[in-house]
């Protein structure tokens, strides 16, 4: 690979001196020469694409705003005036063959429908599903539900339920299973909102784990539904899918179904210390007083993260049933900081009884629970 | 002798084209990886709706810990800005690092500050607490100051660790300015984490803010910084976050998670022993730690990455910062690669191991010195008068084409998935910028690479002064 001269070489001046002066380079020369080539050929086209995209995005959002425009008296006609047009033959007369057969402009149509959805509720809404059905967008929907590309099938899932087309159900349950979470999340979704009577049905059916992820999700379509429509989530406590366990402990006690308290009270004595703690926390969210006794009990023999829910519920609850079991942790040689704040709130909020007992703790001269004492009763921490 | 020279030389030329060949080839294998993972984030990303997260009862509570050193200028900004992050349940911890300025005067006036009776568990060492305030105001109750002794950005964190109340913080530069739903996308990996794989650390790009419009804290208006060095760092940065830790964290391999802005979770961070502030590649250490701790535990894990741009960050304007800068990388890349010097090649850390840290060693601590000890060899190649002056021009312009060809890429990246810059005259000063920065930037920032490394040998520890002009109030 190494040379001992130097050569200098006149500018060929055509095509033939060009090729001369090309091969009279070692191999690995022209092979190199090759590969600036190969670059440059990519950089040209580079710069082509993010020109070319620019602009295709511009004449994209051209002709969006302009099937927008078109559309808008169309809409306005057909949402709030007399629905005589709506249901007359007439309704076809006032869209555009090519905007419906064209690909991109009855996407662009599409896509306007939905976003006319989010926005409507009532009246407005079942009309724009009647437009959605008449122009057989269900159609389009439903055969992205075919897709292999996942986004689409996630599309066709999102639609579906919003413009509800309740006889999709049934195809849209092989998806709470799949392998793509997105495609199990929407496929939730679209069943709580097309089965409002019973939102939760494919619970049982349900083999993933649910995510907390999933469980906000979950928790947010639910509370959109009317009181009467809420699921009695006990139904689910004996899944064998523990997320599934986990998300109706935390369901009952975010709508407050009291009726299973006694439920969430033999709960407290299962192996899972997951379900011990969401089963504490239910039972806080819904102050469950029966509870006390058997959260005291517990306390001394559960882990450290149970233990701390404990100190939280009996905080929320405070009687005085608890003031033994809160003197106990004050006292502790080495008090661990979470435990004895919440003992601490807890002592504070049993009036009298409760402050004396933080009086002869805080007469033991221990600095650091001195220090803990005067944290916990300062009003800005 | 002869023998020797010819065959040092055979050597030295292979090794510096295979040596390129590699580069090119891991860049061109994690740019596709990251191209293809950045197309199904933000078809996923269509999908959400972050404000979920705003009204759960699984969303978790964040610790937001900020250190602060002689930030007098804008700190009072920087704090109400953190304020105002769009989060539900979160705490504001300001950790004045013994600043030598009105830093903390500045907070305790702006924010009607005193002195508090604060207990905490000091799990991590670190320097001493003097005094935790409180604000008087009631609306300001997430707001927490901690004045303690100097100790560094790495104690500082630390100590904000011990004082933090909730199960994650996010670590950020208090100068930095968040999007406006940073945080929602920033727990979402966390709640999305199973017991069988847990989630670790979310880190997130960081942009230049740089010609940016900034107000009340928010980047109103997107630029293309108007100075050429902060222009040619927009490309760095893009080629960095989007084309290449992207690929990283979808092979679970990412080591650095940006000291700017990233998302822990805190009972790792603890268990790993927090920041090390014998280095001041303190962020990268501490991921590579937090790694190590769960792949001896055995436990599935990983540490993810969003291409979203979450965090923007005045990038240096003069080289003397912009070498302070490179200088410190540099130094915290060793330093981090010394102490953890026993995972490299060994199996027992599998892709940690085996693959992330030996590419650290090898293509990016290494490059630098690679590309300096070339630049010696044609020199003296040259002066001897043996430079093979065909070889060395098409080695030239097949590095130079490489470089715009992959910035080319980066800016396309940018196009087709954020498109943060909108105006036309932007994208052409970006690509004209591709064309100069390989020649003008890049040797530069070799130079303060090897700087890095002849200061680390020396024996220099500190993080140089990084005057930043702050983001000015701009209508």
């Amino acid at each position: 690979m190494i040379f001992l001269q130097i050569d200098l070489y006149e500018i060929p001046t055509s095509a033939d001196e060009w090729g001369k002066l090309f091969y009279s380079f070692p191999i690995h020369i022209r092979i190199l020469m090759g590969v600036i080539l190969i670059f440059c050929m990519v950089i040209t086209i580079l710069f082509a694409v993010i020109i070319g995209s620019r602009i295709f995005k511009t004449n994209r959002n051209s002709t969006a705003k302009l099937i927008q425009r078109k559309y808008q008296p169309v809409f306005t006609q057909l949402l709030f005036e007399d629905d005589s047009r709506l249901l007359s033959d007439s309704f076809f007369t006032l869209f555009d063959k090519k905007d419906l057969q064209d690909k991109h402009r009855r996407s662009v149509l599409l896509e306007e429908l939905i976003h006319l959805h989010e926005n409507f509720t009532g009246e407005t809404a079942t009309r724009l599903e009647l437009i959605y059905r008449k122009l057989e967008f269900h159609k389009d929907s439903q055969s992205k539900l075919k897709s292999r590309r996942w986004y689409l099938v996630a599309k066709g899932l999102r639609e579906l339920a919003l413009m509800n087309i309740r006889e999709a159900t049934e195809p849209m349950l092989v998806y709470i299973n799949s392998k793509n979470e997105l495609l199990r999340m929407e496929a939730r979704i679209a069943l709580v909102k097309l089965n409002e009577k019973d939102p939760l049905f494919f619970l049982s059916k349900e083999t993933e784990s649910l995510t907390a992820w999933d469980m906000a999700n979950l928790h947010a379509m639910l509370a959109k539904l009317p009181e009467e429509n809420i699921p009695f989530f006990s139904t689910w406590l004996n899944s064998s899918n523990k997320s599934v366990v986990l998300f109706c402990i935390s369901m009952i006690g975010a709508f407050k179904q009291n009726d299973t308290i006694p439920v969430l009270l033999r709960m407290l004595d299962l192996h899972d210390e997951s379900v011990r703690q969401a089963a504490i926390k239910a039972l806080r969210e819904m102050n469950a007083l029966e509870a006390e006794e058997k959260l005291v009990a517990m306390y001394p023999l559960e882990t450290p993260t149970v233990q701390n829910e404990i100190l939280k519920s009996l905080e929320a609850m405070s009687s005085e049933k608890s003031i033994s079991l809160f003197d106990h942790i004050l006292r502790q040689p080495v008090p661990d900081l979470q435990h004895s704040l919440h003992s601490i709130k807890a002592l504070l909020l049993l009036g009298d009884k409760g402050k004396a007992v933080l009086q002869k703790i805080s007469e033991t001269k221990n600095e650091r629970m001195q220090l803990i004492i005067s944290h916990a009763t300062d009003a800005r921490l | 002798m002869g023998y020797f020279f010819y065959y040092f030389t055979k050597f030295a030329d292979h090794f510096i084209l295979v040596y390129s060949c590699l580069i090119f080839a891991t860049y061109v294998i994690l740019s596709t990886y990251s191209g293809l993972d950045i197309i199904n984030y933000i078809r996923k990303n269509s999908f959400i709706d972050y404000r979920t997260i705003l009204t759960a009862p699984t969303a978790p509570s964040i610790s937001i810990l900020a250190p602060a050193y002689n930030e007098q200028a804008t700190i009072v900004d920087n704090i109400r800005s953190l304020l105002n992050i769009h989060y539900v349940n979160f705490e504001v911890i300001i950790i004045n690092d013994g600043s030598k300025d009105n830093t903390l005067q500045l907070m305790i006036d702006a924010y009607d500050l005193e002195p508090v009776p604060y207990a905490f568990d000091q799990k991590i060492d670190c320097k001493p607490i003097k005094t935790v305030y409180k604000s008087r105001i009631p609306s300001l109750t997430k707001l927490t100051v901690v004045d303690k002794v100097n100790g560094g950005k790495a104690d500082a964190l630390n100590s904000g660790i011990n004082v933090s109340k909730y199960d994650y913080f996010a670590a950020i530069d208090v100068d930095c300015v968040l999007e406006y739903e940073a945080l929602l996308k920033m727990v979402k990996p966390f709640m999305e984490q199973t017991e069988k794989e847990k989630v670790i650390a979310v880190g997130g790009v960081v942009r230049i803010a740089n010609s940016c419009k900034v107000q009340d804290g928010k980047i109103i208006e997107v630029n293309l910084p108007s100075d050429f060095l902060p222009r040619a760092q927009v490309l760095e940065y893009i080629r960095a976050f989007l084309m290449g830790r992207m690929a990283w964290s979808k092979l679970n391999g990412l080591i650095l998670i940006s000291g700017a802005f990233g998302m822990f979770d805190k009972n790792i961070a603890i268990q790993s022993g927090g920041y090390n502030h014998k280095t001041v590649g303190e962020d990268m250490e501490l991921v590579i730690r937090m790694r190590r701790l769960m792949e001896e535990r055995h436990q599935k894990y990983k540490v993810v990455y969003l291409p979203d741009p979450l965090c923007w960050t005045e990038a240096p304007a003069s080289f003397k910062i912009l070498s302070r800068q490179r200088n410190r990388w540099t130094r915290g890349t060793a330093e981090t690669l010394w102490f953890h010097k026993n995972l490299i090649f060994n199996p027992r850390y599998r892709f940690l191991g085996m693959i992330s840290m030996p590419y650290w060693l090898i293509f990016e601590w290494f490059a630098p010195i690679v590309e300096m000890l070339a630049f010696v060899y044609l020199i003296i190649m040259a002066f001897l008068g043996i430079l093979n002056l065909e070889l060395f021009i098409t080695l030239f312009f097949v590095i130079y084409t490489f470089a715009i060809m992959y910035s080319t890429s980066a800016i396309l990246f940018e196009e087709l998935s954020y498109h943060q810059y909108k105006k036309k005259r932007d994208i052409i000063r970006l690509l004209m910028t591709a064309l100069v920065e390989p020649v003008l930037i890049h040797p530069l920032t070799v130079y303060y690479a090897i700087r890095g490394n002849l200061d680390l040998m020396t024996g220099v520890r500190n993080w140089g002064d990084m005057q930043r002009k702050g983001f000015a109030k701009k209508k």
